[in-house]
C-alpha cells in the first residue's frame, strides 16, 4: 500500500511539474494585427514586438507606500493599454537606492521597469556611493508631483513664514524643523529656504513620512516641510500650513500662500514616475510613455490625485530628462555649500 | 573553554576594527557604533576573564561537526546553484539528496520516498507562490533557455 | 455605533473572516514570510470586492498571520513572524516533551483573547490610546526601547555577560548599512550591496531556525523525530481550564501588547517579549519559565495578537500606521477609496465600524480556526528529522528571497546560520542578539533625534528625563532591572517547606 501511495505522490508531482514548466509561456500573447498595408518599421535586433510577455513593476519601497498605491492604481490601465499581465513586486532597502541599482543591472529590454522618485534618484548619487549615477537611468514619464510645503501645530504661536522667520533670526538653531531622511527632498527644501531667508534651523529626520507626521502631529517638532497629500490630510485640524512650494497656488489648499508670493524662490517637490535603464531602446520607451500618460489624461485618475493632495503631471521622457538635468544644476551646487557633495 | 576564549578574542578584534571604522562617520552617525563597539570590547573582557576560570566539556561533539558540515555544505552549495539552476531544479536535488544521504539506511525505499517527497514539496510550493502570489522565484539560466 | 453590528452578520462575512484568518495562519506560520508579506500577497485579491468586504478579510489575515507565527515558534522553534519570537521560549520546549498541543491551544486561546481585547480597545478607548501615542517623541522611544533591552538580563539567566555580548552583537549589526539619522554609510567596506543593512527577519531565520536545525541533525541517530505527537483526549479542556485560573496574566500580557502596538514603529516585535519578561518576574516560580510551561507560551501569544488591535488604533484614527502590517492595509484603503485620517470616521463611519466589529468575530472564531488547524501541521513533526530538515531549511529559504526579491538575502541567511551556530553553542542566546537588532535601531534614532532637540532647545535634561512619559519610562526601567535584587529579598521571607 505505501508503494503505490508513493509512486501515486510521485506520477502527481511530475505532472505538477510539467504543469509549472508549460505555464511559463506568456499568458496574454496579443494576436497580431492583420496586415493591411504593412508599413516597415524599423525593427530592433531582439525584439519583434513589444510587449509580448509580462511587464514587471518593481517598487523601490514597501509596500502600502504612496508608490504602491500609485502602481496598483496604474496597473488595469497598463494591462490594458499594453496587453501584457503586469506583475509589481517590491525591492525596498536603502531609500531606494537597493532597486535603482539593479536597475543599471537590468536587460534594456523594457520588461522590467522601475518606479523613480525625483529628488531621489538626484540627490542620492551626489551625496554617497549607492551603485548608481542619475544619467544612468533613463525616465519613461513623470505622473504625479507632491508639492512641499511648511507646516507647524495649530496651536503653535507661529501664524505665518514671516513669524518663523522673524523668530528664526533671532534664535538661531532654536526652532527644529521635521523631515524625511537626510539629504532628501524635505532636507534639500530646508537648506535652500535657510539660504534664501538668511536663517539657520535644526533639521530632525526621520525613517519616513509617517513618523514625520506624527511628530507634528504630537508637537514633538516646531515645524515640518512635509509632503502636500499629508497636509491636506491634517490641515486645519491639528496643523496649519504657513506655505506651500509651488509655482501657483495649490488647488486643493487655496488659501495657502506660495513661498514665491511671500518672495522667496522655492518650488520644490517630490515627483513620481517610472524609468528604465539607459540604453533602452526609444520606440520601447515611447510604448510605455504613451500607455504612462495616457492613463494620465483620464480624468478620474486625476480627480483622485487631487483629492488626496497630489498633481497630476504628464511629463514625457524628454521632457523629464531636461527638468532632471536642471535639477542636478540646482542641488550640485546647494550640495556644495553645506560641503555634502561627494568629491 | 578553548571555544569561548577564540570567541572572545574575535569579539574584541571586531569591537576594534568598528570602533576605529567609525571614527571616519559623521558626529552622530558615530555615536552608537562606538558605543556598541565600546561595550563589546568591555564585555569580551570579561568573558574571557570568566571563562579562564572555568572548566568543563567542549561544546563541540563529533556527531555535532558531522551534522554542521553535512547540513551546511549541503545548504551552501544548494543556496549557490539556486540562481544558476532555477529554483525547481535546486530544490529538487537538495531535498532529494539530503534526505536520502541523511537518512539512517539509505534503501532504494528511502530513495524513491526522498524523490516523492521532494517533488511533492516543489510542486506545491512553486505553484503557489508563482501563480497564486505572482511571487517571481529565482529562475535559473537552464529555466530562461525555455525550458 | 450599535447599529452596524447587523450588517456584520452576512453570512459571506463569516465566510470572509474564516478564509482570512486560514490564508493569513498558513502565510504566518511559515518563517520568513512575515504578516505583512501575507497582507501585501493578499491584497489585490480584494480589489474585486467592495471596501467592506475587502477590509474585513484583511484584518482577518492580519489576526491569522500573527497568530499564525505560533505554529512554527512551537512545533520547529523558528517565528514565523518576528512577533512569535517570545513563543520560541516555552513552546518549543513543550514540543521536545511530547506537549505540543497544549502550546498550540494555549497559543490559540491565548492569541483568542489578547486580540479580543486588542480589539475592544480599538473600538471603545480608541481617542484616550491616541492621545497618548502621539505624546511618544524621540526621547520616549529611546527609553522604550532601553526598556526593551532590559530582557536581555532575563534571557541570560545561565551568564549576563554572554547575553550582554549578543545584544552588543544585535545592536552593531543593526549599524550595517546606511545610518537612519545622517545618511552615513556604515560597516559596509566597499560592498554597495551592504548599504541596505541586515533585515531584521533574515537574521530572524538563521539565528533562531538554522542552528535548531542542526540540532536535529546532531541527534538523529539517537532521536529519529522531533517528539511523537499523540492526540490526547481532553487536553484542550484542561489547558483552558489551567489559563482560565490566571487571568492576572491574561490581562496584563493584552495590555502590554496594546499599548506597546498603539506606538508606532515600536515593533509590534517586542511586545511579546516584554510580555514575557513580565511574566516572568512576576511569577512565583520564574525558573521553570523556558523550560516548557503554557504560562510563558499565553503570556506572548495573548500579547502579540492585542498588538494587532493596537496598530490599527493610530491608523484609522490619524492616518499613521503602528506596525507595517498596518501600512500595507493604509495601502489597500487608500485604494479602496477612503482616506484614513482625522476623517475617515465622519466620512466612512459606517465601513469602519463593520471592520472593528469583524476583528471582534475574527478573535473568536481564531480559536477554533487555530484549534483545528494547527493540529494539522503538528502532524509534520512526525516526520523523521532526515526529511524535515531539508523541508525546513527549503522554506526558509524561500522566506529569505520573498522578503526583498533578492538573493542576497539569502546568503545572509546562510551567514547568519553559521554565526548563529557558533553563538548558540558558546550558550549565547538568540534573542538577545535579536534583541539587540530590533531594538538597537530604534534605541539609536530615539537617541539622536533627541540630540538633535537637545541641542535646540539647549538642555539635555529638559529632552531626556523632564517629560512625563520619559520620567515613567526611565523608572520601569530601574524597576526591571532591579527586580531581581527584590524578588531575592523577597523570597527570603516566604517559609519553605510548603508544597505549591
Amino acid at each position: 500500500m505505501r508503494k503505490e501511495l508513493l509512486i501515486l505522490v510521485v506520477l502527481v508531482g511530475i505532472g505538477l511539474l510539467i504543469a509549472g514548466c508549460a505555464q511559463q509561456q506568456p499568458k496574454a500573447t496579443p494576436t497580431p494585427a492583420p496586415a493591411a498595408t504593412p508599413t516597415p518599421t524599423p525593427v530592433t535586433t531582439s525584439v519583434a514586438k513589444y510587449p509580448s510577455k509580462s511587464i514587471t513593476y518593481i517598487i523601490p519601497f514597501n509596500p502600502g507606500g504612496q508608490s504602491d498605491i500609485e502602481a496598483r492604481r496604474q496597473q488595469p490601465y497598463l494591462e490594458k493599454y499594453l496587453g501584457v499581465p503586469i506583475i509589481i513586486t517590491y525591492k525596498p532597502g536603502a531609500g531606494g537606492a537597493v532597486a535603482w541599482a539593479e536597475l543599471t543591472r537590468t536587460e534594456p529590454d523594457g520588461y522590467t521597469i522601475y518606479g523613480i522618485n525625483i529628488p531621489h534618484i538626484i540627490l542620492q548619487p551626489l551625496v554617497k556611493d549607492v551603485g548608481y549615477t542619475t544619467d544612468q537611468i533613463k525616465p519613461v514619464a513623470l505622473f504625479q508631483r507632491t508639492p512641499i510645503g511648511l507646516a507647524v501645530p495649530i496651536d503653535s504661536p507661529f501664524n505665518s513664514v514671516e513669524d518663523i522667520i522673524e523668530y528664526a533670526k533671532e534664535n538661531p538653531g532654536k526652532i527644529t524643523v521635521g523631515g524625511s531622511g537626510t539629504y532628501t527632498g524635505h532636507h534639500i527644501t530646508l537648506l535652500q529656504f535657510e539660504k534664501l531667508t538668511g536663517t539657520k534651523f535644526t533639521y530632525v529626520p526621520f525613517t519616513g513620512a509617517a513618523p514625520q507626521m506624527q511628530a507634528i502631529l504630537g508637537g514633538q517638532v516646531d515645524a515640518v516641510f512635509a509632503n502636500s497629500n499629508d497636509l491636506v490630510k491634517y490641515s486645519g485640524k491639528q496643523i496649519k500650513v504657513l506655505a506651500i512650494a509651488t509655482e501657483e497656488r495649490f488647488p486643493t489648499l487655496p488659501d495657502v500662500p506660495t513661498f514665491k508670493e511671500l518672495g522667496i524662490d522655492l518650488v520644490e517637490s517630490i515627483d513620481r514616475g517610472v524609468g528604465v535603464p539607459k540604453n533602452t531602446p526609444d520606440d520601447i520607451v515611447k510604448v510605455l510613455e504613451s500607455a504612462f500618460l495616457k492613463i494620465t489624461q483620464n480624468p478620474d485618475v486625476r480627480k483622485t490625485m487631487e483629492e488626496e493632495g497630489f498633481v497630476p503631471l504628464s511629463m514625457g521622457s524628454k521632457e523629464a530628462k531636461a527638468y532632471i538635468n536642471e535639477k542636478v544644476k540646482v542641488y550640485k551646487e546647494i550640495l556644495k555649500e553645506v560641503g555634502a557633495l561627494k568629491s | 573553554m578553548k571555544a569561548d576564549l577564540v570567541a572572545g578574542f574575535v569579539f574584541i578584534f571586531v569591537s576594534v576594527v568598528m570602533y576605529f571604522e567609525s571614527l571616519n562617520y559623521s558626529e552622530l552617525g558615530s555615536i552608537f557604533p562606538k558605543i556598541g563597539a565600546a561595550g563589546l570590547f568591555l564585555f569580551s573582557i570579561i568573558y574571557i576573564a570568566t571563562s579562564l576560570r572555568e572548566k568543563g566539556e567542549g561544546y563541540f561533539s563529533k556527531d555535532s561537526v558531522e551534522a554542521f558540515v553535512f547540513t551546511f555544505v549541503a545548504t551552501i552549495v544548494y543556496v549557490g546553484i539556486l540562481p544558476y539552476l532555477g529554483f525547481l531544479l535546486s530544490g529538487f536535488l537538495y531535498i532529494t539528496l539530503f534526505s536520502y544521504m541523511a537518512a539512517p539506511s539509505r534503501t532504494k525505499r528511502v530513495l524513491l520516498a526522498s524523490i516523492g517527497f521532494s517533488v511533492l514539496i516543489n510542486a506545491l510550493f512553486y505553484s503557489v507562490f508563482r501563480f497564486i502570489f505572482n511571487v517571481p522565484l529565482p529562475s535559473g539560466l537552464l529555466e530562461s533557455l525555455g525550458l | 455605533m450599535f447599529e452596524f453590528v447587523g450588517a456584520l452578520l452576512e453570512p459571506h462575512h463569516f465566510a470572509l473572516i474564516i478564509c482570512g484568518l486560514i490564508a493569513g495562519a498558513v502565510v504566518g506560520c511559515l518563517p520568513g514570510l512575515t504578516a505583512t508579506m501575507a497582507l501585501a500577497l493578499l491584497v489585490p485579491f480584494t480589489f474585486a470586492m467592495d471596501p467592506t468586504s475587502g477590509l474585513i478579510i484583511l484584518g482577518a489575515v492580519y489576526v491569522g498571520a500573527i497568530y499564525g507565527g505560533c505554529i512554527s515558534a512551537i512545533l520547529i522553534g523558528t517565528p514565523g513572524t518576528p512577533s512569535a519570537i517570545a513563543t520560541t521560549f516555552d513552546g518549543y520546549p513543550l514540543t521536545k516533551k511530547g506537549m505540543a498541543e497544549h502550546a498550540l491551544v494555549t497559543a490559540a486561546f491565548g492569541s483568542s483573547i489578547g486580540g479580543l481585547i486588542g480589539a475592544f480597545g480599538l473600538l471603545l478607548l480608541s481617542p484616550i490610546l491616541v492621545s497618548i501615542a502621539l505624546k511618544f517623541g524621540p526621547p520616549e522611544y529611546f527609553w522604550l526601547a532601553v526598556l526593551g533591552l532590559t530582557v536581555i538580563a532575563t534571557l541570560s539567566s545561565k551568564s549576563l555577560i554572554k547575553g550582554l555580548i549578543g545584544g552588543t552583537l544585535g545592536l552593531l549589526m543593526g549599524t550595517v548599512g546606511i545610518a537612519p539619522i545622517g545618511g552615513d554609510v556604515r560597516f559596509t567596506f566597499g560592498f554597495t550591496e551592504l548599504q541596505a543593512g541586515f533585515d531584521l527577519i533574515v537574521a530572524l531565520i538563521g539565528l533562531f531556525c538554522l542552528p535548531e536545525v542542526i540540532e536535529m541533525m546532531e541527534r538523529r541517530k539517537v532521536q529519529l523525530r522531533i517528539a511523537e505527537y499523540k492526540k490526547k483526549k481532553g487536553v484542550a479542556l484542561a489547558v483552558v481550564k489551567q489559563l482560565l485560573k490566571k487571568p492576572i496574566l491574561l490581562i496584563r500580557s493584552a495590555v502590554i501588547g496594546l499599548i506597546v502596538g498603539i506606538i508606532p514603529g515600536a515593533g509590534g516585535n517586542i511586545a511579546g517579549l516584554l510580555s514575557y519578561d513580565i511574566a516572568v518576574k512576576s511569577s512565583k516560580e520564574p525558573e521553570k519559565f523556558g523550560t516548557g510551561i503554557i504560562e510563558g507560551v499565553a503570556a506572548s501569544e495573548t500579547s502579540n495578537n492585542a498588538e494587532v488591535g493596537g496598530s490599527l488604533v493610530p491608523l484609522l484614527t490619524l492616518g499613521i500606521p503602528g506596525a507595517p502590517p498596518a501600512a500595507v492595509m493604509l495601502g489597500a484603503l487608500m485604494i479602496h477609496g477612503l482616506r484614513p485620517g482625522p476623517d475617515l470616521f465622519s466620512v466612512s463611519g459606517d465601513i469602519v465600524y463593520t471592520f472593528m466589529y469583524s476583528l471582534i468575530i475574527a478573535n473568536i472564531l481564531l480559536f477554533f480556526v487555530g484549534f483545528y488547524g494547527a493540529r494539522i501541521f503538528a502532524k509534520l513533526i512526525s516526520l523523521p528529522v532526515y526529511a524535515l530538515v531539508p523541508f525546513i531549511i527549503f522554506l526558509c529559504v524561500i522566506g529569505s528571497y520573498s522578503i526583498r526579491n533578492n538573493m542576497l538575502d539569502v546568503y545572509a541567511m546562510v551567514g547568519f546560520g553559521i554565526f548563529g551556530y557558533f553563538t548558540k553553542k558558546l550558550g549565547i542566546h538568540p534573542g538577545t542578539i535579536v534583541l539587540g537588532l530590533i531594538l538597537g535601531r530604534i534605541a539609536e534614532i530615539g537617541f539622536v533625534q533627541s540630540i538633535l532637540l537637545s541641542k535646540a532647545i539647549g538642555s539635555y535634561w529638559a529632552v531626556f528625563i523632564a517629560r512625563p512619559i520619559s520620567a515613567i519610562l526611565i523608572i520601569l526601567c530601574a524597576v526591571m532591572l532591579l527586580w531581581p535584587v527584590f524578588a531575592g529579598y523577597f523570597k527570603k521571607e516566604i517559609p519553605t517547606g510548603e508544597g505549591d
